[in-house]
């Protein structure tokens, strides 16, 4: 009994610590689940998706994600949490020299670069204003065009931003069905186990939803301490643990209502 | 006695061999020619987004402009009424148009791309899409939109992008008598058409609308003003109501001023045959949209469609096999284990936990339930479930131990049970493969009878 105060007292501590740092800092998301960039490639030809990822990790953080994309995989979809230039046009070159390709970090930036220009279409501007806009561009962002590359039309790279997916987004559809169960599951506890003590059909469901509350709170306190990314296991996670903690009370009780039984009789 | 054991150690043999049957059809399938290859007849698992690929949508607030009527006073002219003896203004109106932005500049605040959000994952989980993935830029307000790449996805867009402003208007003054705040449920019909024969089944589609108290009683009250009327020449006119979704124009309609209205049959598509299956379905796919975008609010910001791509799973088939070789490797320990604590008694009770294992996946399959990597893990959870089973068989009587194990399995059995309502993917997976695992806990009875119960041959 002393143990378990202990051990209440250490969870109840971590869990307002993890709150602490959830405050603070935030939840570790994985990188799919982050705000993130994310780069699409078009490279059409057949490619070996595990060059590419090779590549990718060589030219951004380990945690990069790299995966086809479209229905006939011609293009290869790259989500890293962060994307430099540098990083970028690394990768670019590694792609050119394996497939014998063209991209261009200046082709990336290009519909970025016009949108913050506030050109809404490059094609109404005369031939004069093409020209101003382009010395424009190299004198702010250092990236020198032709008028045939601003005109040119590209949908072979595309670079977006990615919202992240709140922890409280991943969790909350399971959150619901949980407590429903818990409810029934409390009203079962009080009517089988109301003769294991005094008060028992008020108490034991009590200590139940305290402890199963409890432990879920403590895996996500873990989580949050020691900066595990979070990501759609988390879910499946805190069910696997409530189904198991479930069980093991309820072998219990029924231990203690077989020996309080066997005691009567 | 001696015919009594031979019979008893037959009974075991055919369970045996029925275990093995079931172990062979539910792992690796049955197969028949099929042109110039096999096919197995066996449906295939449902298999989650997570697993084999989906679709990102990408939707960004509309920041385009619409033209709209503004009412301009042009004239007015003061007419005396001799009958009634009163003078009444009447203001003569000239539309004109002025661009104007589709999102309001205050609208677009975290509060309503907040407000968005819950509406597009309440659409999107209504009409039956219950694998997704939402997530919102607070910045800009876009949101990004991840289902499983099937029939349903080439929906989301309309789910999203339409707003659902539902309105019923006088046709003539454009007054809105009824708004979306009065509907409170919807639901898309398909009834016959007056002039369909058997050769030509002829349907129309549509939508249900049931309104609250305040929409019912506004719908009774109009529906007495919005009627046809004959005067003493036997002149009919008729004063109409325009029904609208999203400021189109759905239906011009009136109505029977002695009925008592409860509902509106708004049908959308008329006289639809359906021996053109493909329009039929994606006639009723539509009217299942409206049915889900008037059930759920109208959305505060109008979106636009983006982009979206299909991805593959992250998870490559080089993790599948890891996860495969992992699983192997587990089951062969698990099977030492059991030939080490149960000696000869160890076959019998590897067939039982194989033939769960295999009637779960068979009953999976048929069940069409998605596979997530949750589901999986329930799938290992069950069959160590029904371990404890069979534990609790041997080391009691058979019915004692059933009695037993359903006892405590109770908390978990509601848990379950409760999980398959589930409008998450991740959790109703994990309720149906639980389900399904504990419909096949009567295989595990059965065959318990049959192979270790050490009375069988009496």
């Amino acid at each position: 009994m002393k143990n378990r105060k202990i051990l209440y007292v250490l969870m109840i501590i971590a869990i307002i610590l993890g709150m602490l740092i959830v405050w603070k800092k935030g939840f570790n998301y994985s990188t799919l689940y982050s705000s993130h960039k994310r780069l699409e490639v078009a490279i059409i030809q057949d490619h070996n998706l595990n060059d590419v990822k090779q590549m990718a990790k060589e030219s951004f953080d380990s945690d990069v994600i790299v995966r086809n994309s479209t229905l006939f995989s011609t293009s290869v979809v790259v989500d890293a949490k962060n994307m430099t230039d540098d990083q970028i046009t690394n990768f670019f070159v590694k792609l050119n020299d394996k497939y014998g390709t063209s991209f261009d970090i200046k082709e990336l930036k290009k519909v970025n670069i016009l949108e913050e220009m506030n050109v809404e279409s490059i094609y109404d501007l005369s031939d004069e204003e093409v020209n101003t806009l382009i010395s424009q561009i190299k004198d702010k962002y250092g990236y020198e065009y032709t008028s045939e590359e601003l005109l040119a039309q590209s949908s072979s790279l595309r670079l977006s931003d990615t919202t992240k997916v709140k922890m409280f987004n991943i969790i909350k559809s399971f959150v619901f069905p949980m407590m429903i169960s818990l409810i029934i599951v409390l009203v079962y506890f009080a009517v089988r186990y109301r003769k294991l003590y005094k008060n028992a059909w008020i108490l034991k469901p009590l200590k139940l939803a305290f402890e199963m509350f409890l432990n879920q709170a403590f895996i996500v306190a873990v989580i949050a301490i020691a900066r595990i990314p979070v990501a759609n296991y988390v879910p499946a996670l805190l069910a696997f643990i409530w189904m198991i903690q479930l069980l093991s009370e309820t072998f219990k009780s029924e231990e203690e209502l077989r020996k309080v039984t066997a005691e009567k009789e | 006695m001696k015919k009594k054991e031979q019979k008893g150690i037959l009974k075991r043999v055919v369970a045996l061999l029925i275990v093995l049957l079931m172990c062979l059809v539910s792992f690796f399938g049955i197969y028949k020619r099929d042109l110039n290859g096999w096919k197995n007849v066996l449906p295939d698992y449902e298999v989650s987004k997570e697993l084999t690929g989906s679709r990102n949508f990408s939707f960004v607030v509309d920041d385009s402009t619409e033209e709209q009527e503004i009412a301009q006073e042009s004239s007015e002219e003061t007419q005396e009424t001799t009958e009634e003896a009163e003078t009444e203004t009447e203001t003569e109106k000239t539309p004109e148009t002025t661009e104007v932005p589709v999102n309001k500049e205050e609208d677009l605040n975290l509060k309503n791309y907040e407000k968005a959000r819950t509406i597009i994952e309440q659409r999107v989980k209504e009409f039956g899409i219950l694998d997704s993935t939402i997530s919102l830029d607070e910045k800009t307000g876009s949101i990004n939109v991840e289902v499983p790449n099937d029939t349903n996805s080439d929906y989301l867009v309309d789910l999203v992008t339409k707003q659902g402003k539902f309105e019923i208007v006088d046709s003539d003054t454009e007054e809105v008598l009824m708004d979306s705040s009065m509907v409170k449920s919807a639901a898309a019909f398909y009834a016959p058409d007056e002039s369909a024969t058997a050769d030509s089944p002829l349907y129309n589609l549509g939508v249900t609308i049931e309104f609250n108290s305040a929409g019912e009683k506004k719908l009774n009250e109009i529906s007495k003003t919005y009627i046809e009327t004959t005067n003493a020449d036997g002149e009919v006119t008729q004063k109409t109501v325009t029904i609208r979704i999203d400021g189109e124009d759905k239906r011009i309609t009136y109505f029977a001023p002695d009925s008592n209205y409860t509902n509106l049959n708004l049908s959308l598509y008329q006289s639809v045959d359906l021996n053109d299956e493909d329009l039929f379905n994606e006639d009723y796919r539509q009217c299942l949209i409206y049915q889900t975008i008037l059930e759920t609010d109208k959305l505060p910001i109008t979106y636009v469609a983006d982009s979206s791509p299909y991805f593959e799973s992250n998870y490559g088939r080089n993790e599948i096999i890891i996860i495969a070789i992992v699983g192997i490797v587990v089951g062969v320990v698990i099977v030492a284990a059991m030939i080490k604590k149960f000696g000869k008694k160890a076959v019998n009770v590897i067939a039982l936990e194989l033939g769960y294992v295999a009637l779960l996946l068979f009953l999976i399959r048929y069940a069409g339930v998605a596979i997530t990597l949750t589901s999986l893990l329930m799938i290992i959870f069950m069959s160590l479930i029904n371990y404890l089973l069979t534990l609790m068989i041997l080391n009691e009587d058979l019915f004692e131990g059933l009695k037993k194990f359903v006892i405590n399995m109770i908390p978990l059995f509601i848990t379950i049970i409760v999980f398959v309502f589930s409008k998450d993917i991740n959790i109703s997976s994990v309720g149906m493969v639980g389900f399904w695992g504990i419909v096949t806990f009567i295989f595990t009875g059965v065959f318990s009878l049959l192979l270790l119960d050490e009375r069988n041959g009496n």
